[in-house]
């Protein structure tokens, strides 16, 4: 009894967590918006609930610790229902986010099969929901392990078959060798498009994906820019040529149409940013996002991916940019193993410009900087990977961490000193200092060292005596 | 029922209900060539269809009145409406503004019915109809500002709906169209060719028909945006008093998304007059609000709007235009610089309450923006008024809404009522060290404002820099620094 009675009483309290369920449809409305809301809260909630890690609110306004929301969006013309599932922060925001999908065609079902089927998708994507939350709730010590985050993963987003219906419209064939006609055809379909053919939009949307001349993809996507702004097929087919397109150009536009997306449609674009993100590759636009699902592993994907580049293109700044609305236990999940890297030839590693570092900036100091400035405590972990890193590669920032940010201790002041006599670095002259005034029981031995220097001109001329000779009438 | 509802969600008001506010309201229709039915039997129709729904709820007294003494009620209600010749159709307008009282948005309300090939009772069940939508819309606005206003209680927090509907467009074609129309009409020939063929066409659109339908045709359709600019510029002549242009230039911006298209056509509905002007009007706010505007089309046609005085539905826009979903940069920041400003300071919070309750700033754009409201929330002498304070507090406590948690802070500095509660509210943000710093200038704010809270602000201060760890940041500043640097100066204040 009173074994379990510890056992309650050390247990975490379960998180609090609002459900929030829509579905939307366009023109094709082969159920009502509320059945179908109905179905797939229902469903996700069957599979989310029953392993007991949450108190589920159904009462919007609650004021709970995280936010489940469930979509649904019943689309014209693919006649398919997509559903989107998401997990991620309300008043706290110390766990990753995550967003599943999953898609299941519609076309000449009847009613009862189209519930069952919609159903039977919700309950497939709310498990592999559970699969990615499950780890992260029952985590009882409320601060993510370094090692915590899985190792970078396909993102958990379904993506659905683009199905464009055959039909040319009347505006010509794009597709012909010659170019005039190609052109004449091009201004015929963004002509027809404008006055609402959809048998044009087809025909442009169809170029878009498959034509292999640049040009006349970007053409026909450029023609589809009025469409992509309420048809979800074209919406959809944007966003297939942004993930699938080679050309920058055509991405370029891609990227420009799907800035303007709401709702559901908006989420697609929003995943194909992360997914395109997580490849190395990251729009402009995605820092702008906040903590979105599926950040965490994006982030960490992003890194290993620009770490496989060609030795100069190893940028990973845009990666680590996306940081920012991380608590420091996300960051440090994400970080932890790149910091540690010292083989330069890894993925993992983080350029650095050694002595250089400060003037210029690198992934190493932006990494570091990212868990140190929102850190509340020094982490002696921390200190040794910049210890090693400055053994290693004579890392400027790293000295200038430990000076700066590190906590007074015995080691560290022995490490200062060792670097203050083969490196004479002022910032760390100006950290010895500072740990003698915030413990004195160093003091003495810090004096003591400096005045050795002093006394035997055994430190580098970079130094200069005269802080020197102050620093030891200081202390 | 409203009144029931209210009190409900707001318990330990206690609701001195008055009367319901006088409304003084017109009926005029317009005259135009074609008119299918006529004037003086249609309009006691549609003032009756119109009444009937305003007054369902019991949130307004109702009087009569000619324009002269419109503004002597509380409120003003039009109820306007016209035939448009050529598209068929006919259009209500209903409206409501400022009469003795001015506390309350101006609203307008639009909506059109098509009339083709339906004979006369089927016209006018069209047009009830429609009345009956139009009347619905204005009420679902009007009930429970009107109920808010009877019980003084404060104003609901707006939702960005869109109260116009347009009602089906014919593109028209020209009837026996010339060779050089047919030229203009012919996308597959080259562009070269279709712009001499404008060049041609361009002088007969005043008093063509067939012209002016080519080239309006070209405005909407052609696909070089180049010439639809061209093509816009001709309609100059024929826009300032052809009701059936004007309508078919709204429709081509509501659907254009070329900033020098849309740039030509805004030109061209600035020359609007009369109810044609009301829909310009409706037809730039709803482009100012609508994620798919281009923002610097949206900016320029905000500026335009900022000139306008008494702007109907302006605080539907802006709550509709800050809460949108687009991502393109700059896309908010065209109706927080140019429009909030215009609502007047105290609907202000109503119209960014929703925003402010959801906002996640992240990046420039949105920082920007949040600026432009947080300036436009500003109390004068009083500091902030006790929602905006509150409105403010939930933004600094969310984690979610990223920067703006320290821009709130900074804010609440103009608390109106500061107190012990409130700095005990504001005591753990002081442990994150991205907002210690700001947090202890506005609880310094604070005493300096209320002495009393001295005490148990330093105290307050302390503890949180005993139980607090913080890495000192070598170029970022230290928070324990601030702290103690705080705690001095507080105790000089003794």
């Amino acid at each position: 009894m009173l074994v379990l009675l510890s056992l309650l009483l050390a247990a975490p309290p379960i998180p609090s967590v609002t459900y929030k369920v829509s579905a939307t449809v366009g023109t094709w409305q082969p159920l009502e918006v509320a059945d179908v809301a109905k179905t797939i809260g229902e469903s996700s909630l069957e599979v989310l609930s029953r392993p007991g890690l949450m108190q589920i609110e159904k009462t919007p306004g609650k004021d709970t610790d995280y936010l489940v929301e469930v979509k649904g969006r019943l689309l014209d013309e693919a006649e398919t229902h997509t559903i989107y599932l998401s997990f991620g922060p309300n008043k706290k925001s110390d766990l990753p986010s995550f967003r599943v999908s999953d898609t299941v065609v519609l076309s000449k079902l009847d009613r009862k099969a189209m519930v069952a089927r919609i159903a039977e998708s919700s309950k497939k994507a709310a498990a592999e929901l559970l699969a990615l939350m499950k780890p992260q709730l029952e985590r009882k010590d409320g601060v993510a392990p370094p090692s915590s985050l899985p190792e970078a993963k396909p993102p958990p987003w379904k993506w659905p078959d683009v199905v464009i219906p055959t039909g040319m419209g009347k505006g010509g064939d794009l597709f012909s060798k010659s170019s005039d006609t190609r052109r004449a055809a091009l201004r015929s379909h963004v002509s027809q498009t404008r006055a609402g053919d959809a048998g044009s939009r087809h025909a442009l949307e169809r170029c878009a994906l498959d034509h292999p001349e640049e040009e006349m993809r970007l053409g026909c996507l450029a023609g589809l820019k009025p469409a992509s702004r309420h048809v979800g097929t074209t919406q959809r087919v944007v966003v297939d040529v942004y993930r699938k397109d080679k050309a920058d150009r055509v991405r370029q536009e891609a990227d420009e149409q799907m800035q303007y997306y709401s709702g559901p449609a908006r989420d697609e674009a929003i995943q194909a940013w992360l997914e395109s993100a997580a490849q190395g590759r990251v729009s402009g636009v995605v820092d702008q996002l906040g903590d979105v699902p599926n950040l965490d592993s994006v982030i960490r994907s992003c890194m290993v991916s620009a770490g496989k580049r060609e030795k100069y293109q190893r940028n990973k700044s845009q990666c680590l940019e996306l940081l920012d609305p991380l608590s420091v236990a996300r960051r440090r999940a994400i970080l932890w193993r790149f910091l540690e890297e010292t083989d330069a030839d890894s993925p993992y590693y983080l350029e650095g410009a050694g002595e250089r570092e400060g003037s210029i900036g690198t992934d190493w100091q932006r990494a570091a900087e990212a868990i140190l400035d929102v850190s509340t405590s020094w982490d002696p972990g921390m200190e040794e990977i910049l210890w090693r890193r400055y053994q290693r590669a004579l890392s400027s920032f790293a000295l200038d961490a430990l000076a700066g940010y590190g906590a007074p201790s015995d080691r560290l002041t022995d490490r200062l000193l060792e670097a203050l006599q083969t490196g004479g670095d002022h910032q760390v002259l100006w950290g010895l200092t500072r740990f003698a005034k915030k413990d004195p029981k160093l003091a003495p031995k810090i004096k003591e060292q400096l005045a050795m220097m002093l006394q035997t001109g055994s430190y580098p001329k970079t130094l200069n005596k005269r802080s020197l000779e102050e620093a030891v009438k200081k202390l | 029922m409203i009144g029931a509802i209210l009190s409900l969600l707001i318990p330990n008001l206690a609701i001195t209900a008055g009367e319901p506010p006088r409304v003084r309201y017109v009926v005029k229709l317009g005259k135009t060539a074609w008119e299918p039915i006529a004037l003086p039997e249609l309009e006691p129709v549609i003032e009756a269809k119109t009444l009937a729904r305003l007054t369902k709820g019991g949130t307004m007294r109702i009087e009569k009145s000619g324009w002269a003494d419109l503004a002597t009620g509380d409120y003003a209600l039009t109820i306007e409406g016209r035939f448009i010749e050529d598209a068929e159709s006919f259009s209500i307008y209903l409206g409501f503004g400022k009469g003795t009282r001015d506390d309350l948005p101006s609203l307008h309300v639009a909506e059109t019915v098509g009339l083709q090939k339906a004979n006369r009772a089927e016209m006018e069940k069209r047009i009830q109809d429609g009345t009956t939508r139009a009347a619905e819309r204005m009420a679902e606005l009007l009930d429970p500002r009107l109920e808010a206003v009877r019980l003084k209680v404060p104003q609901p927090l707006v939702e960005g709906e869109l109260t116009t509907t347009w009602g089906p467009v014919d593109i028209p074609s020209p009837v026996s169209p010339g060779k050089m129309m047919k030229q203009l009409l012919d996308v597959t020939e080259p562009d070269h060719e279709r712009f001499a063929a404008l060049a041609s066409v361009a002088p007969q659109a005043f008093d063509q028909p067939a012209a002016r339908d080519a080239i309006i045709r070209a405005v909407l359709l052609d696909p070089s945006s180049d010439l639809r600019g061209r093509a816009a510029s001709a309609l100059a002549p024929v826009a300032r008093t052809h009701v059936p242009t004007q309508r078919l230039i709204l429709h081509a911006m509501r659907n254009e998304l070329d900033d020098n298209v849309l740039g030509e056509l805004t030109a061209l509905s600035q020359t609007f007059p009369g109810l044609s002007r009301k829909e310009a009007l409706e037809t730039w706010l709803e482009l100012v609000s609508a994620e798919s505007t281009p923002p610097s089309s949206a900016s320029k046609i905000a500026q335009l709007l900022a000139e306008e005085e008494n702007i109907p539905n302006i605080d539907l826009a802006v709550a509709r235009c800050l809460e949108q979903d687009a991502l393109m940069y700059g896309k908010k920041s065209a109706c927080a610089q140019w429009l909030l400003k215009k609502v007047p300071a105290e609907r202000r919070f109503s119209v960014v309450g929703r925003y402010l309750a959801n906002v996640r700033v992240w990046e420039q754009g949105e920082i920007n923006t949040l600026g432009d409201v947080f300036d436009a929330l500003k109390g004068g002498k009083d500091g902030l008024s006790p929602e905006v304070a509150a409105a403010m507090f939930a933004v600094a406590e969310r984690p979610s809404a990223g920067r703006a948690r320290r821009d709130a802070v900074q804010a609440l500095s103009d608390h109106p009522a500061p107190s012990a509660a409130l700095v005990e509210r504001l005591v753990p943000l002081l442990f994150e060290p991205s907002l210690t710093s700001t947090a202890l200038r506005t609880i310094e704010e604070w005493v300096s404002a209320k002495p009393e809270l001295r005490e148990m602000s330093l105290g307050a201060i302390k503890r949180v820099r005993e139980k607090s760890t913080f890495l000192p940041k070598p170029s970022h500043g230290d928070p324990h620094q601030d702290m103690e640097e705080a705690i001095r100066r507080l105790e000089r204040k003794k």
